[in-house]
C-alpha cells in the first residue's frame, strides 16, 4: 500500500466511524443508563482458592491479585468449589457437619473479603450443607444418616444461627446447595432449601440456594423411570418458585474424530424448554457454558469464538447469568487428560482462555444495559438450506414461543444456520439477539438479511461495540456474522 | 472477467440456484423416505448406504433415508420423551435404557411384527436367530398369573472381540498367537526383547478404552456359560463376594501384570493416550497387539497400508497355571470356545414412527440371511443370526484376512452375550461390573492406584449389598 492509498484508506475508516452517527442525529436512538445493580452476571465456578486443595502441593490463590484478574475479566460472581473442603472429623454425623461448616466458614471468610474488594458476589461451598441429601443419605453411612425433616431442621438450624459469620457479608451470595441432582432427591432437596431460606430469614440474612440441574443428555439412570421433561417440572413444582431461577449445565462442543468438532443437536431443545419454563412461570434462567474440553468427549476450546457462540446462544434464549465452567483447575491423577481451565491453580498460570473469557465478558457487559430492559418473547430461526436438516431448529417447530413469523422483523436469508431470540421491553418495543449459529470451530461467517418492518434504523450491538446504522427503503439489512457471534439489535424510528 | 464470461457466470449461478428447487428435495423420488438414525461411529456408514440401496431396489416406492449422528442415543430419548422428530427405526446401544424405553410405551413390540414374522425360506426370525438374542431382546410381562412376552429390539451385530495384531509382524519374528494368560505372558517377554511394545491399550477415558474385553474374556471363560447366566439374575450381593468370584481375581489379576506400565510389557503411556493414537501406533509397529473388537480395519481404513499389513484377530487367552486351563466349578460350554460378546446395537421401531409398516418390512429385510452377509461383507462385523459366515464363501471373497478371521472367530466359538431382565439392572443401579464402567473403574485403581484386585472386588461386594440387600 503507497502512501495515497493509506491517506485515502484512513479518510475512508473515518468516514465509516462518522456517517451513521451523522445519519443517528436523525433517528431516535433509545438511550440505556447504567445500573450497577443491573448485570448480566458472569460468574466464575471454581475461583482462586485455598492451599494444597486442589493438589497436595497447590499454592494459596485466594490473594488480592488473582481476585483482581477474576475481575478484570468480567466476572461478577464466583461459585466456590474447593474452599470449605475438610476432613471428616467427629464422634458422630453432627459433629462431622459442625466441624465441615467450621472450616468452610474459615475459608469463607478469606474468600468474601477479597471478593468484597472487587465487587465480587461469592458463593460459599460448606461441604456439609453442599449435597447434604445425598451423602448423609446413605443407610450403610458409618454414622446416623441424616433423613428426616427433624434431622434437617437440626443441622440447619446450627449451621446458620447467630454464630455463622459469613451470611451477613456484603460479598455473600448465597450457599452452593446441590449440583445434578437425581430426580428422587429433589423432594428432598426442597426441604434443605425451605430450611436453609427459614433460618437466613430468621438471622436477617439473605442469599441463594444454588441447586443446578441436569441437562438434556443426562443417562437416564438420573431420572428414575422419569423423563427428562418431568424431572424439570418437578423441579419448577417444588423448588423454582423458592428460588426464582433455574439453572442447568449443558456443554455443546464434542470431539468428532473425523470432523475436529460436533455441535450438539440437543443444546438449542434443551434452552428453549428451560426458556419456555421461565417465562411461563417468570423465573429467571441461568446458563452454563463450557471452558475447557475433558475426557468426557467434550471438545477443547479453539477460540474467543467458542466463548462468544455459547454465551450469545444462551443470551438469545433469555439467559440472566453465565457460569463457567470452570475458572481455575489443576490436572488430577483422576483426569490427566482434562484441559486447563482459565486459571492453573497449580502453577498460578493464565491460559490463553482466560483472556479470550476476559474479551468476551466484557463485550458482553457493555450489552448488559441494553439487554436486562427486555425480556424474552420467543425465537425465530432459518436454516440457510432447507434441505439440510437442523435437528436442534428441528425441535423448535410448533412449540409454544417460536416464531414462524414476526410483525417487525424475517429472516429473508442467511449463507449458514441462523437463531435469533425475539425481545421485548415493558413499552412493547422489540429487540432481537441474531446469532451465527454455526460451529465456531469450522470459522463461519454467516452473511444473514434480516428485513425490517416498521423501522428506520437499528441500534445494535456488534462484539460490545454500540452502533447506530439507517435502514435502506426496502427495510433489509444483511448483517456479516462472525463465527461465534451473536447482534443484539433494536429497531428505531 | 469479460463479458461474456460474465454472462456464462451469471448464467451458471442461476442454474446452481435454481436447479435444487425444480427437483423438490435431493432428487425426483416421490415415494416415502423411511428415516433411519444410528450411531456415527467407527463401522461407519457404507454398510448402512449399501443396505439402504438393497431395499429401495428391491422396493422402488420406498428409501431409506439416514441420519448418523454421534449423539444419536440422546437424539432418540428426547425424540421419545417429547414426541417430537421421530425417526422411524433407530440403531441405538444400551439394553437397559432401551428396555425403559419400551416400558414406557415408546416402543413398538416386535414379536408378532418381526420374530414371529416370515424372514426368508419359511423361517421366522425365531427360528433364524442364536439363542442369547432371545434372552437379550425378550421383556417378559405378568397379568393375573399369566406371562407374556414381548421383544423390545433386533440386535444389530455382535462383537467380537480379541487381540488385533499384524500378521506380517508376527511372522517376522516367528512369534506365535498364546491360547493362555501364560502363553501371553511368555510371548509378551519375546516380543519386549524385540524392542518393540508387546501391548498397546488406550486411555480408559477414550473409545471405553477396550481393555473390558480382556477382563470379560479371561473371567467368562474362567466361569463358563451357565455360572455367567446365574451370576446375571442378581439374586443376591454373595454374586459380588470375592470369594465366588475367582474369575474376576484372575482377569484382574492377568490385567494388572500385563498392563502395569513399570511392568515394562505396554506402550509407554498407553494410559493417557486416545483409540486412534493407540490404533496407529499398532499400525506403525511400535506395538504388536491391541485389544479391540471387530471394527478395527474400518475404522483404521486410511492407515492400512497393505505392503505393510495383514491384520489379524486372536481370542483373548484362557487364564492357566503352570500349562493347564482352569475353570470355576460348575463350567459349562456349548462344545465350543467362548468369547464374551455384548450386542453393541439394537435395532427398535418407536410407537410413534411416522412410517411404521414400512419400518417393520425394512427391519425384516435387514434379517434376511442375504442381507446379513451384506452387513458382514461391508463392515466385518457378525450378525447374531443363522446365515453363512464361512470365511471361505465367495461371498467374502473380497474380503480383507481382517474380516475373515473375525468370521473364523465366530464360528469357532460361542459368542456369549449376558444380559440381565432384574428391574435394578434396567435402572441401572446393579451391572456385573461396577456402574458399568469396569474399565475405567478398575484402570484407575489397578494401575493409576496401584490398588490390588482384591480390593477392587471388596468395593464391588460392599456396593452390591447396598443395592441388592
Amino acid at each position: 500500500m503507497n502512501n495515497k492509498d493509506r491517506i485515502i484508506s484512513s479518510i475512508g475508516f473515518v468516514l465509516t466511524l462518522v456517517l451513521p452517527s451523522c445519519n443517528a442525529g436523525q433517528l431516535n436512538v433509545p438511550a440505556f443508563e447504567h445500573d450497577p445493580n443491573k448485570r448480566i452476571h458472569i460468574t466464575a465456578y471454581s475461583g482462586p482458592t485455598r492451599a494444597k486443595l486442589v493438589t497436595p502441593t497447590s499454592p494459596e490463590t485466594l490473594t488480592e491479585e488473582h481476585m483482581r484478574k477474576v475481575s478484570e475479566a468480567g466476572f461478577t460472581k464466583i461459585l466456590a468449589l474447593y474452599e470449605g473442603a475438610g476432613r471428616q472429623v467427629g464422634n458422630d454425623t453432627y459433629e462431622i457437619i459442625e466441624n465441615l461448616s467450621q472450616k468452610a466458614q474459615e475459608d469463607a471468610l478469606i474468600a468474601l473479603d477479597l471478593a468484597e474488594q472487587f465487587g465480587i458476589k461469592y458463593y460459599v461451598r460448606d461441604w456439609s450443607f453442599y449435597g447434604m441429601v445425598k451423602q448423609y443419605a446413605d443407610p450403610t453411612y458409618n454414622h446416623p444418616a441424616i433423613l428426616t425433616d427433624e434431622q434437617y431442621d437440626k443441622v440447619l438450624k446450627k449451621m446458620f444461627d447467630e454464630n455463622n459469620q459469613y451470611i451477613h457479608h456484603p460479598a455473600y451470595a448465597g450457599n452452593f446447595c446441590h449440583d445434578e441432582p437425581f430426580y428422587n432427591e429433589l423432594d428432598r432437596i426442597a426441604v434443605q432449601v425451605d430450611l436453609y431460606q427459614k433460618y437466613m430469614a430468621e438471622q436477617n440474612a439473605y442469599g441463594e440456594p444454588i441447586v443446578n440441574l441436569l441437562p438434556m443428555t443426562a443417562g437416564a439412570d438420573a431420572f428414575s423411570g422419569h423423563s427428562y421433561y418431568e424431572y424439570v417440572d418437578h423441579y419448577f413444582d417444588l423448588i423454582a418458585p423458592k428460588v426464582g431461577f433455574v439453572s442447568y449445565d449443558f456443554y455443546p462442543f464434542r470431539e468428532d474424530k473425523d470432523d475436529g468438532s460436533y455441535l450438539k443437536d440437543l443444546y438449542v431443545p434443551n434452552l428453549n424448554l428451560m426458556a419456555t419454563k421461565c417465562k411461563d412461570n417468570n423465573i429467571d434462567l441461568r446458563t452454563f457454558i463450557q471452558a475447557e474440553g475433558d475426557f468426557t468427549g467434550t471438545r477443547s476450546m479453539t477460540g474467543a469464538a467458542d466463548f462468544r457462540f455459547q454465551i450469545y446462544t444462551e443470551l438469545a434464549f433469555g439467559s440472566k447469568e453465565i457460569i463457567y465452567y470452570e475458572y481455575a483447575n489443576a490436572k488430577s491423577q483422576a483426569d490427566p487428560e482434562a484441559d486447563y481451565a482459565l486459571f492453573n491453580t497449580e502453577t498460578e498460570e493464565y491460559n490463553w482462555t482466560y483472556d479470550a473469557a476476559k474479551l468476551v465478558n466484557n463485550e458482553i457487559h457493555q450489552i448488559e444495559d441494553a439487554y436486562l430492559q427486555y425480556k424474552w418473547d420467543g425465537v425465530m430461526y432459518k436454516c440457510a438450506n432447507e434441505l439440510i436438516e437442523n435437528i436442534g431448529f428441528s425441535y423448535l417447530k410448533g412449540e409454544k414461543y417460536t416464531f414462524t413469523s414476526h410483525p417487525r422483523v424475517s429472516i429473508e436469508n442467511c449463507e449458514r444456520d441462523a437463531l435469533m431470540g425475539v425481545f421485548k421491553n415493558e413499552a412493547n418495543d422489540d429487540a432481537f439477539m441474531l446469532v451465527n449459529y454455526t460451529d465456531p470451530y469450522f470459522k463461519f461467517n454467516n452473511k444473514v438479511t434480516l428485513h425490517f418492518n416498521n423501522a428506520k434504523g437499528l441500534l445494535m450491538y456488534r462484539l460490545g461495540q454500540k452502533m447506530v446504522v439507517d435502514l435502506p427503503s426496502s427495510g433489509n439489512y444483511t448483517f456479516d456474522l462472525y463465527p461465534g457471534e451473536g447482534r443484539f439489535i433494536i429497531p428505531i424510528n | 472477467m469479460k463479458k461474456g464470461n460474465k454472462l456464462i457466470g451469471t448464467l451458471l449461478f442461476s442454474l446452481a440456484m435454481i436447479l435444487p428447487s425444480c427437483g423438490g428435495t435431493q432428487d425426483d423420488f416421490k415415494g416415502t423416505y423411511i428415516d433411519f438414525g444410528f450411531l456415527k461411529a467407527g463401522i461407519g456408514t457404507e454398510v448402512y448406504e449399501k443396505i439402504a440401496e438393497a431395499y429401495h431396489t428391491e422396493h422402488p416406492d420406498y428409501k431409506v433415508k439416514l441420519h448418523a449422528s454421534i449423539d444419536i442415543n440422546n437424539i432418540a430419548k428426547n425424540s421419545f420423551e417429547s414426541g417430537k422428530n421421530i425417526y422411524d427405526i433407530y440403531s441405538l446401544r444400551q439394553n437397559n435404557v432401551i428396555t425403559q424405553y419400551y416400558i414406557k410405551g415408546y416402543l413398538l413390540d416386535l414379536k408378532d411384527v418381526v420374530y414371529n414374522a416370515e424372514i426368508a425360506d419359511g423361517k421366522t426370525l425365531l427360528e433364524l436367530c442364536d439363542e442369547s438374542v432371545i434372552e437379550y431382546s425378550k421383556y417378559s410381562t405378568e397379568r393375573d398369573g399369566v406371562v407374556e412376552d414381548h421383544f423390545v429390539s433386533v440386535p444389530e451385530f455382535v462383537n467380537v472381540n480379541g487381540y488385533v495384531y499384524n500378521k506380517k509382524l508376527f511372522a517376522q519374528h516367528g512369534w506365535k498367537v498364546p491360547n493362555t494368560t501364560e502363553e501371553m505372558k511368555a510371548l509378551c517377554l519375546q516380543i519386549a526383547a524385540a524392542g518393540i511394545s508387546p501391548i498397546v491399550f488406550c486411555s480408559p477415558n477414550s473409545a471405553d478404552g477396550y481393555v473390558y474385553y480382556l477382563l470379560n474374556g479371561i473371567n467368562t471363560q474362567y466361569e463358563g456359560i451357565q455360572n455367567m447366566k446365574d451370576a446375571y439374575k442378581f439374586e443376591s450381593a454373595e454374586i459380588f463376594n470375592p470369594s465366588n468370584r475367582t474369575g474376576k481375581l484372575h482377569a484382574l489379576q492377568t490385567f494388572k501384570d500385563l498392563y502395569k506400565e513399570s511392568n515394562g510389557l505396554v506402550y509407554p503411556n498407553s494410559i493417557n493416550i486416545d483409540a486412534q493414537e493407540a490404533q496407529k501406533a499398532l499400525l506403525l509397529g511400535r506395538a504388536a497387539m491391541m485389544v479391540n473388537g471387530s471394527w478395527f480395519e474400518t475404522e483404521m481404513r486410511k492407515f492400512i497400508d497393505p505392503s505393510k499389513h495383514e491384520l489379524a484377530m486372536f481370542k483373548v487367552p484362557e487364564y492357566s497355571e503352570d500349562g493347564e486351563i482352569l475353570h470355576a466349578p460348575g463350567y459349562t460350554n456349548d462344545g465350543k470356545g467362548i468369547i464374551d460378546s455384548e450386542y453393541t446395537a439394537e435395532y427398535v421401531i418407536p410407537t410413534l414412527a411416522p412410517h411404521k409398516e414400512a419400518a417393520i418390512d425394512f427391519l425384516k429385510f435387514m434379517q434376511r440371511p442375504d442381507i446379513c452377509e451384506l452387513y458382514t461383507k461391508y463392515s466385518n462385523n457378525i450378525r447374531p443370526f443363522k446365515y453363512n459366515k464361512n470365511p471361505e464363501s465367495s461371498v467374502y471373497s473380497n474380503m480383507s484376512s481382517f474380516g475373515k478371521t473375525v468370521l473364523q472367530l465366530a464360528n469357532e466359538n460361542t459368542l456369549f452375550v449376558a444380559s440381565s431382565k432384574h428391574p435394578k439392572y434396567i435402572l441401572g443401579e446393579i451391572s456385573y461390573w461396577p456402574s458399568g464402567d469396569s474399565d475405567r473403574y478398575h484402570t484407575n485403581r489397578l494401575l493409576r492406584q496401584d490398588k490390588e484386585p482384591i480390593d477392587c472386588l471388596e468395593v464391588e461386594y460392599n456396593n452390591a449389598k447396598k443395592v441388592l440387600g
